[in-house]
């Protein structure tokens, strides 16, 4: 098993609803790991691995809303998935409003915990790539001499070079230059695109 | 002078002859006035009054016993005590009559009697006369007991339900633990089969791994049905019955349904016994309420304090014919001012509480013979206590 592979995370504290659980996931070809207990898991958990957690929301010693808690805190972004044996209505708003991802009552429909497990993994996939995708982003504005970074600012606010020239007291030959610079180390081959880029670092701090 | 002589002789035979006679009309007068204030003492009263003789032939009988029994005294008579009353009560009397041959010579028993005015209740105390050793008469004093009768008759059944009653909340308090419990198996069960299912129909599944899963799907089934049972036999209204109970199995399972209920607390439950301790004859379920009414109030004593911790419960012969179950916790101790009230019904230091716990949990040992204190711990925590007599 590969540390990048999805993996689903099973942590109960009844050895057999955890077992019938593995076996259950595993007859869909996932991989899953067991747990008895929330702190196990997470002495365990590093960030990097993908997948999902299915955790009992009640247990002894850290119950599912504190694994909850201590994830978020951890910047954890794997998403979580409750089952309960009775889920109380206060209970299951503040796990959905610190953004577990589903709540299921036991017994469950083999299906639903299914269908439910395999939609965290695609989320937790696509929200991966979203951040490779960010983070790579961030790379490539990173690479820019604070030059550039002056231009871009001005590009992206629509100025024309001439306009830009004469704010940053350059020639209009120098913007022209850093503009073609910039734009071949951010990999962008319009303005319009250079925008979007903007836009989307701005979005993400 | 002869004649005069003779005269003063006849005159002296008759003096003395009406002086004896005056004497022994005196006494019979005395006598009539002593047994008229007898006769009146027990024709008025409401006491069942009755001579017998050694084989329990009446030889008296009151006018309150011919009235009781509505007999006329002649046909009374002719009977025995035993006959009467076995007929009246179905009521063994000659066991009775055996022990009143030794010392004290005293015997009491009551009994359940039909008359026109309904089902009466009556106890009985018989004295003998015994000379050299033999029996030689028996007065027997009968009085109608069945308001005191009826009066703990209604006591018994409040206290039953009010056991009842207490039990029937508790079983409110415990149900979403039980609902919680019983799913735990059941899940796993339905889970084992949806997963087994899915792996019959891949073709590459291992049969080693279904009969696995069947295997626990099995032993769930079972727990589910035995959690069912507990349930059901804490729930169990009726009469209870004195059964040759084993404590050290009936304090494990109080101990198993308490983990319930703490499972969320951090608390621990020990259990210490004597070991081998003897069968005690009690309502399993009363003293099983007991047992949970102190594990419970031990929980909260904890929790109120914010403490996690242990609770202990010791199981030993504490005194000759008697056994003595201590629980003790490690919460804030028994507050004094509630100390000495403490068993009484209302008596609460819980917020929450209605204070009928400890009350019931002393009514049931009572009637089981035995006694219920609680004090502080000299190394902390409170510590109650009940003690049960052996019947060896």
């Amino acid at each position: 098993m590969t540390q990048d592979q999805a993996r689903v995370f099973v942590i109960d504290d009844e050895p057999d609803v955890r077992e019938a659980m593995s076996m259950l996931i595993r007859s869909v070809g996932l991989q899953v790991e067991t747990y008895g207990n929330a702190l196990e898991f997470l002495n365990h958990y590093q960030l990097a691995w993908p997948g999902c957690i299915v955790a009992d929301i009640r247990m002894p010693g850290m119950s599912g809303l504190e694994l909850q808690e201590k994830l978020n805190a951890m910047g954890a972004t794997i998403p979580l998935i409750f089952i309960s044996g009775h889920a109380d209505v206060p209970t299951a708003v503040r796990a959905i409003q610190d953004g577990a991802m589903d709540l299921l009552e036991k017994p469950f429909r083999d299906q639903l915990l299914l269908d439910k497990v395999q939609s965290a993994i695609r989320r937790d996939q696509e929200r991966r790539t979203e951040a490779e995708a960010l983070a790579q982003l961030h790379r490539l504005y990173d690479s820019l001499t604070p030059r550039e970074k002056q231009v871009m600012a001005e590009v992206v606010s629509g100025k024309m070079n001439k306009v830009i020239a004469s704010d940053l007291h350059l020639s209009t030959r120098t913007v022209e230059l850093h503009r073609a610079n910039l734009m071949e180390k951010l990999q962008v081959h319009s303005v319009a695109e250079l925008v979007r880029l903007a836009q989307a670092l701005e979005d993400n701090g | 002078m002869p004649a005069s002589f003779y005269h003063k002789a006849v005159f002296d035979v008759f003096c003395d002859r009406a002086s004896a006679e005056l004497q022994r009309m005196q006494a019979l007068r005395n006598l009539q006035q002593q047994e008229r204030k007898y006769r009146l003492l027990v024709e008025n009263q409401q006491e069942l009054v009755a001579q017998l003789d050694r084989d329990g032939r009446f030889q008296f009988v009151s006018p309150s016993l011919c009235e009781f029994f509505q007999r006329d005294e002649a046909s009374l008579l002719t009977d025995s005590f035993h006959d009467l009353i076995e007929r009246a009560g179905q009521r063994p009397v000659r066991a009775c009559w055996k022990s009143l041959d030794s010392p004290p010579h005293w015997a009491e028993f009551e009994h359940r009697v039909q008359t026109a005015r309904g089902a009466r209740w009556l106890s009985w105390s018989l004295k003998a006369t015994v000379m050299q050793g033999v029996l030689q008469t028996v007065v027997a004093v009968g009085r109608d007991v069945t308001q005191r009768r009826e009066a703990e008759e209604k006591a018994h059944r409040t206290l039953q339900e009010l056991a009842h009653l207490s039990r029937v909340s508790s079983m409110g308090e415990m149900a979403s633990a039980f609902a919680h419990e019983i799913n735990q198996p059941l899940c796993a069960i339905l889970t084992y089969a949806q997963a087994s299912l899915r792996l019959l129909g891949n073709s590459t599944h291992e049969s080693s791994e279904i009969r696995h899963a069947m295997e626990r799907v099995a032993a769930n089934a079972e727990l589910a049905g035995n959690i069912i049972q507990q349930m059901r036999n804490f729930l169990r209204k009726g009469e209870p019955e004195l059964t040759a109970t084993d404590i050290q199995a009936l304090l494990q399972d109080s101990i198993t349904l308490a983990r319930v209920e703490l499972r969320d607390d951090d608390i621990e439950i020990q259990l210490q016994s004597e070991q081998p301790l003897p069968r005690v004859r009690i309502n399993a379920t009363q003293i099983e309420q007991v047992i949970l009414n102190f594990l419970r109030n031990a929980r909260d004593a904890m929790k109120a304090a914010g403490r996690a911790g242990q609770i202990s419960i010791m199981a030993q012969r504490s005194a000759p014919g008697e056994l003595k179950v201590s629980v003790l916790d490690q919460g804030p101790g028994i507050d004094p001012q509630l100390q000495s009230r403490m068993f009484e019904p209302f008596v609460t230091s819980k917020s929450a509480g209605i204070g009928i716990g400890l009350s019931i949990c002393k009514s049931i040992i009572e009637a089981h013979g035995g006694r219920v204190s609680g004090f502080n711990h000299p190394e902390g925590g409170a510590c109650f206590q009940l003690t049960l007599p052996l019947t060896e």
